[in-house]
């Protein structure tokens, strides 16, 4: 992981160069909001008999982000991501048909740059780390935390109108403490909210 | 490029950077044990050495080969079959499992620097003619050496060491504590940070806490979401304590059988319930004392039953002549605690270990007051429990000078630290 980090050091001077001299323009504001799969890489799991265990889920997420004249725009990124899920299959400690699932809520203030319809974007802030667990629909335990982390990631938007752009994502989140990492496919539909 | 074009540069740099700092925030230490097992052959077809034997073999050693790792030295202690060394230099410790055979008696095991990841294998032996054949017999030979070899890692022993008893273990001469002095081992024996082999607050720790010197234990206690104590420090489930990914935020959110089932303490063990922990310090460990740091006050309710049904099976073993006394003691760290301790209606007559003041360990008739160490030796305080037969123990001292100065200058009764192996050292030397 660091390394793409530095990486991601050498290349971003590449585009920033790629800025032609302009004078100075209008501010634009984007939203972006993208639906998608993720995968879920966690070091610190731990093996629950009996039970169906599953690392993949839907990503859903909103960024609303200022770009001004220059290279580097600036916005907030938040959403859903569930990190992973398990349901208990036959009685353990646990009773089965007890379900676990674990998401995150991302709240980070992301920095991006956009050229050509390419979009690189970083990201640092918390991420509300939220497990909930229920057995036959009624709640069992729902508890919260705040965690540090960071993302990371690229994508393509095509112009369908001045306002509408649709594309993709691929992005990297990483909830650094708990050493969770999740990686994600996304469509995403642009709008440019005034230009 | 215009000035803006570098700017956003220097952002990007400056975002990937904090982006860098913070994946560097992780911070996972190692627990560090040598492979013993290598060791195994040492011991193979060795018998039992006999408590007598074993007491015989205790005592202030001076290192005559070896000095330049572990100073010039070192006190011998037995924790049941295990041998301890607790040296003079750097904070080293030495764990050994013992046997005895052919006349000879043979040690193999491992030295740590309490304070370091430094570590590596040993093995010891005390031959018939150097002292063996006497102390197998039960009578104190004339001389005692003890010959063995030392290695770095994982590397077999081969550097030589060489010990020479030189005299008994200082005792404290005072009638109305049996003599005794209590080395507190924090958290069961250590923080996670101290690269013990076993997670702080679990029961594995806490039956390895003698073989690091301690004679007594603080644990702190937690109830879960279905009122089960058990132990835990923090108030949160977070990864410097445990693994498992289902772990988010309190404690006591989460019922017993879910932590059983979902987490696991750092070094992979299931967190205990106080239950089981009380039953194994007084079943399977030679432990005087238990401070129970009680972290909600609403846990008052449950502990002291299990309390009382652990200080009454204790006192049925001593009394049988299987085990030494037994203190169980709430801890009464904060006025919430305080006030609902002394609300309950046995207060007086179940044993506590006061925090907060002289008069309040007055009032709730706590048998120890425990000040903070910053505080000092609080010289006439502590003459004046003494005075009222009560105690005083300090916490929690690390630093090896301050341990020094609060043992030549202190009066306290004991002393809870993260490093008993560090307290046991400059106990024992002392004359």
């Amino acid at each position: 992981m660091k390394v793409l980090l530095l990486a991601l050091l050498i290349l971003i001077p590449c585009l920033a160069s790629a800025q032609e001299d302009t004078l100075r323009g209008d501010y634009r504001l984007i939203v972006q909001a993208n639906l998608g799969f993720s995968q879920a890489r966690i070091e610190r799991s731990i093996e629950v008999d009996k039970a169906d265990y599953s690392p993949l889920g839907f990503l859903r997420t909103l960024r609303l982000i200022w770009r001004p004249d220059h290279l580097l725009g600036m916005g907030v990124e938040t959403g859903l991501l569930r990190v992973s899920n398990l349901i208990v299959k036959q009685d353990a400690t646990l009773p089965t048909g007890t379900t676990l699932e674990l998401d995150a809520i991302p709240v980070l203030l992301i920095f991006s740059m956009e050229k050509y319809g390419i979009e690189l974007t970083s990201g640092v802030g918390m991420y509300n780390y939220r497990v909930n667990a229920t057995l036959n629909d009624a709640d069992l335990t729902a508890s919260t935390q705040w965690e540090i982390g960071w993302m990371l990631g690229g994508g393509y938007a095509y112009p369908l109108s001045r306002s509408f752009s649709i594309g993709g994502d691929i992005r990297f989140y990483s909830i650094t403490e708990r050493q969770v990492t999740l990686t994600s496919l996304s469509a995403k539909v642009q709008w440019q909210l005034w230009y | 490029m215009k000035i803006t074009n570098y700017a956003s540069y220097a952002v990007c740099i400056a975002i990937l950077l904090i982006s860098y700092g913070v994946e560097s925030c992780n911070s996972e230490l190692r627990i560090i044990v040598p492979d013993v097992e290598l060791l195994a052959p040492t011991l193979q077809g060795t018998g039992v050495i006999p408590n007598p034997s074993r007491k015989l073999i205790e005592g202030v050693y001076a290192v005559s080969q070896g000095n330049g790792r572990f100073g010039d030295t070192v006190i011998l202690k037995h924790d049941r079959e295990a041998l301890s060394i607790f040296c003079q230099k750097n904070s080293t410790y030495m764990v050994f499992r013992s046997g005895t055979k052919d006349s000879s008696i043979l040690y193999a095991g491992y030295w740590r620097n309490a304070q370091s990841p430094q570590t590596g294998l040993c093995t010891l032996e005390i031959r018939p003619n150097d002292g063996a054949g006497a102390i197998l017999r039960a009578t104190r030979p004339e001389t005692l050496t003890i010959r063995g070899a030392v290695g770095g890692s994982d590397a077999l022993p081969s550097e030589p060491l060489v010990l020479k008893y030189v005299r008994p273990l200082f005792e404290r001469k005072r009638e109305r504590t049996d003599g005794k002095f209590w080395i507190i081992a924090h958290r069961g024996g250590g923080r996670n940070s101290d690269r013990l082999p076993f997670s702080e607050n679990s029961t594995e720790l806490i039956k390895f806490a003698g073989k690091l010197g301690a004679n007594g234990v603080e644990i702190d206690v937690r109830l879960t979401r279905d009122g089960v104590p058990v132990l835990y420090h923090d108030e949160n489930l977070n990864t410097r304590l445990i693994d498992g990914e289902y772990m988010v935020g309190a404690i006591g959110n989460y019922t017993f059988a879910q932590l059983q089932e979902l987490c696991r303490l750092k070094n992979g063990e299931r967190i205990p319930t106080l239950d089981d922990v009380l039953r194994t310090i007084v079943d399977s460990t030679a432990l005087t004392s238990v401070w129970l740091d009680i972290k909600e006050p609403s846990a008052i309710e449950k502990i002291i039953p299990l309390q009382k049904k652990y200080l009454e099976r204790a006192q049925a073993l001593q009394a049988a002549g299987k085990r030494d006394t037994l203190e169980i003691f709430s801890g009464l760290a904060t006025d919430e605690i305080y006030q609902a301790f002394i609300a309950h209606p046995e207060h007086a007559s179940v044993p506590s270990i006061c925090e907060l003041s002289v008069s309040q360990t007055q009032q709730a008739n706590s048998k120890v007051f425990a000040p903070r160490w910053t505080l000092g030796t609080l010289q006439s305080e502590v003459s004046r429990l003494h005075a009222e037969n009560r105690r005083a123990f300090v916490w929690t001292l690390d630093q090896p000078e301050f341990i020094v100065q609060f043992l030549n200058e202190g009066n306290y009764d004991g002393i809870l630290t993260n490093y008993p192996t560090v307290v046991a050292y400059n106990y024992y030397i002392r004359r």
